[in-house]
C-alpha cells in the first residue's frame, strides 16, 4: 500500500522523507521539474504532472494507494484534487464509494476552515477525509516554546503533555549520572525532574533511553512533562537558567497576520498586555475591528516595525517578548533581531522555510517556529489518524515518534504493567491518562500506575523503524 | 438635474396626500356640513390630482424611472415637502382656521390679514408634515377663538374651538409625516421606481435603520405596520382606561405616534391634569423615540437584539441621569412636592426628545432644569425612528470620535476604531455624522443670528431654544415659547422670521444633509 504526495514543495518533501522513514511506499506528482528533481534524494516514485490529471494519477498508482495527500501551494486544488483523485480511484478499484482511498487536503488559507467565516467543516461537504490547517498548532507551539527559551524543541502532545527537547551544558547538576537517576523521587515531589526517555549522545543517532547511559556534556536529552512549570527545572537540570516570565508578561506583536492576531488573542486571555505593530493601515483596522480589537489591553499600532523612533516610543524594550509573524522570514530574522538588541528577552518568529529554523536559533534568537515544519507534523499526524494510535513527530528527533492509544476493554495493552508494554512493543511508555475517582481526567508518569485501565489514554515513543510493528500490535 | 425624474416622483407624492384628504373630507361632511366640505377640501383634492397627473406626465414610464441617480433621489425627497405642505396648509386657509379668501369676500378680513392667514397655514401645515408640533392657532391669527371654563376662571381656548374636521387633519398631516409621506411613498415608488433604494438613502439618513426585509418595499411594509399598530393601541388604551373621549383619543394618538405633539386644545396634556393619560401617552412617546426596527426585534420575541442595543442603552441612561437630576432640581427649587417632580420631569425629559407634549409649563421651571430639556432637545431620540433632534447615536460617536482624537495625540499611531454595537463604524460614515453635526452647528447660528436680527424683543434663551427646538422637530421652546405662551409668541413673529422657522423645521425633519445636497452646485448641474 502507498501513499501519494501531490505537491513536492517543503511540506510535500518533508511529509514522503517522514514517511520514508517508516519505510512506506510513497508516490510524488508535481507539475514543476524543478520539484521533482529535488525529490529525487528520497528514494519515492516521482510523477511529473499535476494532481488533477488522471495520467499522473494513474502513473503513480491510484489503484494501489492507501492514502493521497494532496499538499500544494492551492487550497482550492487541493480540496477539488481530492474529489478528482477519489473519482480516479472508484473507477479503478470499482469501489463507488472510493472508501479505501484516504484523501488528505493541505489548507494553508485559515479563514477558510473556520465554521462562521470560512467553510468548515471542510469534510463535510468536500471529499477530502481531512482538511488539515495547522495554525492553531504552529501558535501553540510558538506560545509554549517562549516558555522555557533554553529549551532546543518543545513539542506539544495534547492533553497538557509536553515533550521537552534540549542539550546539556557544561555546568549541568546531571553529568556523570544515569538517565534514569533524575527521575527516582515520587510523581508528587515538586522539585521532581521529569523521566528522561530518549537520548542523543554527541556523533551518534537518538535512541530511547534504557535508564543506564550515562549524561555527558552535549548530549540532547528528552524529557516528557505533564505541566509548563518544569520547564524552568528541566532548564536547571540541563546547567541553564531562563530569566522568570511575569504571570501576565508583556507582548509586542510584529503584524497582525493571521497568526499574530491568534498569538495576541492567546495572551490576552491570560491577562497579559499586547501591542501589535502592522506597517498596513487597511489590515491594523481589521484587527482593531475583530472580535479581539475590543480588549482595552490590546494596542494596535500603525508603523514600520523597523522604524526605531517607533520601537523607542513602544518602549519596546521593557516588553517580555516580542513575537514577528509577518510574511517575510528575512523580515521576521531582522525584526526579532532588532527586539533582542534593544533588551527583549525573548523573541519568537514565524518563519516558512524550515531550513532557516536551526541557523536562526544559533543567532540567538529564542523561539522560531517553521509554519511548513508545523504544517508537515500536523499532515503526518492525519496520516496516522487511520492507524491505531494518534502519532506525533519529533522534529528535531527524526527517528523517534510518539503515539497514544486510547484503551478500550478488549484492547491488547488492558490490565498489562508498564514494564510489560515496554518490553513486548520495544517502547517507552511516557505518560497516561487517567480518569480519577471524581470523574476528573488528570495525566499521570507511568512510575505512579501499576496496569493500564480501561479508558485511559496511554503516550509511547518509539523509534520511527519500529512504528509499522507498534501500530500493528495497537491494532490487535 | 433630470427633471423627468424629480417630477415623476412630487406627482406621485401629491398624488398620496390625497388619500388623508379624502378620508378627512368625508370626515367632515359627516360631522360637520357637506357644503363646509366642499369649500374646504375640494380644492386642494383637485390640486393633488391634477397636478399630480401634470408632473407625472412629463416622465416617461420605465424609461425615467431607471434613470435616477443620487442627486435626484436627494432633491425629490427635499423638495417633495414644499408641495405636499402647500397642499395640505390650503384646507386650514380654506376651512377658517387662519383667516382665507372666504373671510375676505365676506368682509371680515383685509387682504393682508388674508396673507398672513396664508403664511399662518404654510407654518401649521409645515409643523405638522415635519412633525414638529409648534402651533400659531392664537387670538392674533385665528378668526374662532371660544372662551372655555378652566377650573373657576374663563380662558380662550382657540384650538379647541376650530371644526373638528381641521383637527384631524392637522393631527393627520403629523401622522403622514411622521414615517414621511415619502416613505410612504416608497411603498409604491420603489415598485414603479428603479432607484428605490437610493430613495431610501436619502430619506432614512439616520445611521441606521437595520434591513428587515430583503427589499425596501418589505422593510416600509414592516415599519408601517409597527406604526400603525402602535397608533391602535394608543388609541384604545387612552378610550378605554382614560376618561379622554373617542375624538382626542384619535388625535393625541395620531400626534404621538410621528413624535407630533399637536393637541386638542391650547393647553393640550396639560388640560386633563391626569396621570394614566400622562403615562399611556409617556409610553408611546418613549416607543416612537426607538429604532423602529428595534420594535419589530421585540415584537418578533428577538430580545436579545432589543437588549444589547447600544444606542437604545445609551439613549434610556440618558433619560434616566436627565430624570433623577430634574426630580432633585424641581424639588429643592420649585413648590412641586416629591411626587410632582417625579412625574413632570419623567413626561418632560421624554417628551422634549421630539414629541413636544407638556405636562407643566417648563418654561417657568429653574434654570439647570431647563437647561438639562435644551440639551435633551439636541440630543433627540434614536436613529431609525421618528423623533427628530441629532440623534443618540450620533452623539455617542462624536464622543467616541473626540476620546478616539485624545488617545491619538497621547500615541499619534494608535490604530482606533470607532465601535456600536460590536461593528466597527466606517470612517465614511464618521465623517457623514461629522458633516451632520457641523452643519447642524452652522445652520444653529445662522438661524440664531437671523432670528435675533429680525426679532430684537427675543431674549437669548429664546432664539437659542426656538433655533434647537425647529431644528430638532420638537416644538415647544423655552423662555416665551414655553409651552403655555408658544401660539402667541409664534403668530407674534415677523412674517420673514415664521418664513425662516418653517425652513428650519424642513431641515431637521430631512436630517440637513439631504438638503444642503441641494444647496451644492453640482447637483444642479446639466448632465
Amino acid at each position: 500500500m502507498r501513499v501519494i504526495i501531490a505537491g513536492a514543495g517543503q511540506v510535500g518533501r518533508g511529509i514522503a522523507s517522514a514517511l520514508r522513514g517508516e519505510k512506506r511506499s510513497v508516490a510524488i506528482i508535481d507539475p514543476n521539474p524543478e520539484a521533482i528533481r529535488a525529490s529525487q534524494s528520497l528514494d519515492c516514485l516521482l510523477v511529473n504532472g499535476s494532481a488533477l490529471s488522471r495520467d499522473s494519477l494513474l502513473r503513480a498508482g491510484i489503484s494501489d494507494a492507501e492514502i493521497i495527500v494532496m499538499a500544494t501551494d492551492n487550497d482550492e486544488i487541493n480540496l477539488l484534487a481530492c474529489s478528482f483523485a477519489k473519482k480516479v480511484y472508484s473507477e479503478q478499484v470499482g469501489d463507488r464509494t472510493a472508501s479505501g482511498l484516504i484523501a488528505i487536503a493541505r489548507i494553508r488559507n485559515t479563514s477558510l476552515v473556520d465554521e462562521i467565516k470560512g467553510a468548515a467543516p471542510l469534510e463535510n461537504w468536500s471529499r477530502a477525509d481531512n482538511a488539515v490547517c495547522a495554525s492553531d498548532e504552529i501558535v501553540d507551539h510558538l506560545v509554549t516554546g517562549l516558555l522555557a527559551p533554553s529549551l532546543n524543541d518543545i513539542v506539544p502532545l495534547g492533553d497538557n503533555t509536553w515533550i521537552a527537547i534540549s542539550e546539556v551544558k557544561s555546568n549541568s547538576p546531571l553529568i556523570g549520572s544515569t538517565t534514569s537517576e533524575p527521575s527516582q523521587a515520587r510523581d508528587d515531589i515538586t522539585d521532581f525532574i521529569p523521566p528522561i526517555y530518549a537520548i542523543k549522545s554527541m556523533g551518534e543517532k537518538e535512541v530511547l533511553s534504557n535508564g543506564s547511559e550515562i549524561i555527558r556534556e552535549g548530549d540532547i536529552l528528552v524529557f516528557v512533562t505533564n505541566s509548563t512549570d518544569k520547564f524552568g527545572l528541566i532548564t536547571r537540570a540541563l546547567g541553564e537558567t531562563d530569566k522568570k516570565l511575569p504571570e501576565c508578561p508583556t507582548i509586542a506583536i510584529f503584524g497582525a497576520t493571521h497568526f499574530g492576531s491568534k498569538i495576541a488573542k492567546h495572551y490576552l486571555a491570560s491577562g497579559s498586555n499586547v501591542v501589535i505593530i502592522e506597517p498596513d493601515l487597511d489590515t491594523a483596522n481589521e484587527i482593531v475591528g475583530s472580535e479581539i480589537g475590543i480588549n482595552k489591553r490590546l494596542d494596535v499600532i500603525h508603523g514600520d516595525p523597523q522604524d526605531e523612533e517607533l520601537l523607542r516610543e513602544l518602549a519596546i524594550d521593557e516588553h517580555d517578548i516580542a513575537i514577528s509573524t509577518l510574511d517575510d522570514d528575512n523580515l521576521n530574522i531582522s525584526i526579532s533581531m532588532r527586539a533582542k538588541d534593544k533588551g527583549v528577552p525573548r523573541t519568537g518568529l514565524l518563519l516558512k522555510d524550515r531550513a532557516l529554523v536551526e541557523a536562526v536559533k544559533r543567532i540567538g534568537l529564542t523561539r522560531p517556529v517553521s509554519s511548513r515544519q508545523v504544517a508537515i507534523s500536523a499532515i503526518l499526524k492525519s496520516i496516522h489518524k487511520n492507524y491505531p494510535g494518534s502519532y506525533q513527530n519529533i522534529p528535531s528527533l527524526p527517528s523517534i515518534v510518539s503515539l497514544s492509544t486510547k484503551i478500550h476493554s478488549n484492547h491488547v495493552l488492558l490490565e498489562s504493567s508498564i514494564k510489560d508494554i515496554e518490553r513486548d512493543l520495544d517502547v517507552r511508555v511516557v505518560m497516561i491518562n487517567r480518569i480519577d475517582e471524581e470523574g476528573n481526567r488528570e495525566v499521570r508518569y507511568p512510575i505512579s500506575i501499576k496496569s493500564i485501565n480501561n479508558n485511559d489514554r496511554v503516550y509511547l515513543l518509539t523509534q520511527k523503524d519500529n512504528l509499522r510493528k507498534v501500530e500493528k500490535a495497537l491494532g490487535n | 438635474m433630470r427633471w423627468d425624474v424629480v417630477g415623476l416622483v412630487l406627482g406621485w407624492t401629491i398624488r398620496l396626500v390625497a388619500l388623508p384628504l379624502l378620508i378627512v373630507s368625508l370626515y367632515s361632511a359627516f360631522e360637520e356640513s357637506i357644503t363646509f366640505a366642499i369649500s374646504t377640501y375640494l380644492l386642494p383634492l383637485l390640486i393633488c390630482a391634477l397636478l399630480g397627473q401634470l408632473l407625472i406626465s412629463f416622465s416617461n414610464g420605465y424609461a425615467t424611472s431607471s434613470r435616477v441617480r443620487d442627486r435626484e433621489a436627494f432633491a425629490s425627497v427635499a423638495l417633495g415637502w414644499i408641495p405636499v405642505v402647500l397642499v395640505g396648509a390650503l384646507p386650514f386657509w380654506l376651512g377658517g382656521m387662519f383667516y382665507g379668501p372666504f373671510e375676505y369676500v365676506n368682509g371680515e378680513a383685509s387682504f393682508n390679514q388674508i396673507l398672513q392667514g396664508g403664511l399662518y397655514s404654510w407654518f401649521e401645515s409645515m409643523s405638522g408634515f415635519t412633525t414638529t408640533g409648534a402651533t400659531v392657532i392664537d387670538p392674533i391669527s385665528s378668526p374662532i377663538c371660544q372662551d372655555v371654563i378652566y377650573g373657576s376662571t374663563l380662558e380662550k381656548d382657540c384650538i379647541g374651538s376650530q371644526t373638528k374636521s381641521l383637527i384631524l387633519w392637522r393631527s393627520l398631516t403629523q401622522w403622514f409625516g411622521g414615517m414621511g409621506v415619502i416613505m410612504l411613498g416608497l411603498l409604491i415608488l420603489s415598485r414603479a421606481l428603479g432607484g428605490g433604494m437610493a430613495f431610501a438613502r436619502a430619506e432614512l439618513t439616520g445611521p441606521t435603520v437595520s434591513s428587515l426585509s430583503t427589499t425596501l418595499e418589505g422593510t416600509a411594509r414592516k415599519l408601517w405596520l409597527i406604526y400603525i399598530v402602535l397608533t391602535i393601541f394608543e388609541c384604545i388604551a387612552l378610550y378605554q382606561f382614560t376618561e379622554m373621549n373617542g375624538f382626542d383619543s384619535i388625535n393625541y394618538s395620531l400626534t404621538t405616534l410621528p413624535s407630533g405633539g399637536f393637541g386638542t386644545s391650547d393647553l393640550g396634556i396639560m388640560a386633563f391634569d391626569d396621570s394614566m393619560i400622562e403615562s399611556i401617552i409617556m409610553v408611546f412617546m418613549l416607543l416612537t423615540c426607538i429604532n423602529f426596527s428595534l420594535l419589530y426585534f421585540a415584537l418578533a420575541g428577538r430580545w436579545k437584539e432589543v437588549s444589547s442595543d447600544q444606542e437604545l442603552r445609551t439613549y434610556l441612561l440618558i433619560l434616566v441621569v436627565a430624570w433623577i437630576a430634574m426630580t432633585f432640581n424641581l424639588t429643592r427649587a420649585t413648590d412641586y412636592d416629591l411626587m410632582e417632580s417625579i412625574r413632570h420631569s419623567l413626561f418632560q425629559s421624554i417628551a422634549i426628545s421630539s414629541t413636544g407634549y407638556s405636562s407643566a409649563d417648563f418654561s417657568q421651571w429653574p434654570v439647570f432644569s431647563q437647561f438639562v430639556l435644551l440639551l435633551l432637545m439636541i440630543i433627540g431620540a434614536s436613529a431609525g425612528s421618528t423623533g427628530g433632534g441629532l440623534k443618540v447615536l450620533r452623539i455617542r460617536i462624536a464622543f467616541e470620535l473626540a476620546k478616539r482624537e485624545v488617545i491619538r495625540i497621547i500615541q499619534p499611531r494608535k490604530v482606533v476604531t470607532i465601535r456600536f454595537n460590536n461593528t466597527v463604524v466606517e470612517e465614511d460614515r464618521i465623517w457623514i455624522i461629522l458633516g451632520m453635526i457641523s452643519s447642524w452647528m452652522v445652520l444653529v447660528t445662522a438661524s440664531m443670528l437671523t432670528i435675533s436680527f429680525l426679532e430684537p424683543n427675543l431674549t437669548l434663551t429664546d432664539v437659542l431654544s426656538v433655533s434647537i427646538s425647529l431644528l430638532g422637530n420638537t416644538g415647544p421652546a423655552l423662555g416665551s415659547f414655553g409651552p403655555v405662551d408658544a401660539a402667541n409668541a409664534w403668530a407674534n413673529l415677523s412674517p420673514f422670521s415664521m418664513f425662516a422657522s418653517t425652513i428650519l423645521m424642513w431641515l431637521g425633519r430631512l436630517e440637513l444633509l439631504t438638503v444642503l445636497v441641494l444647496l451644492h452646485p453640482r447637483t444642479w448641474s446639466s448632465d
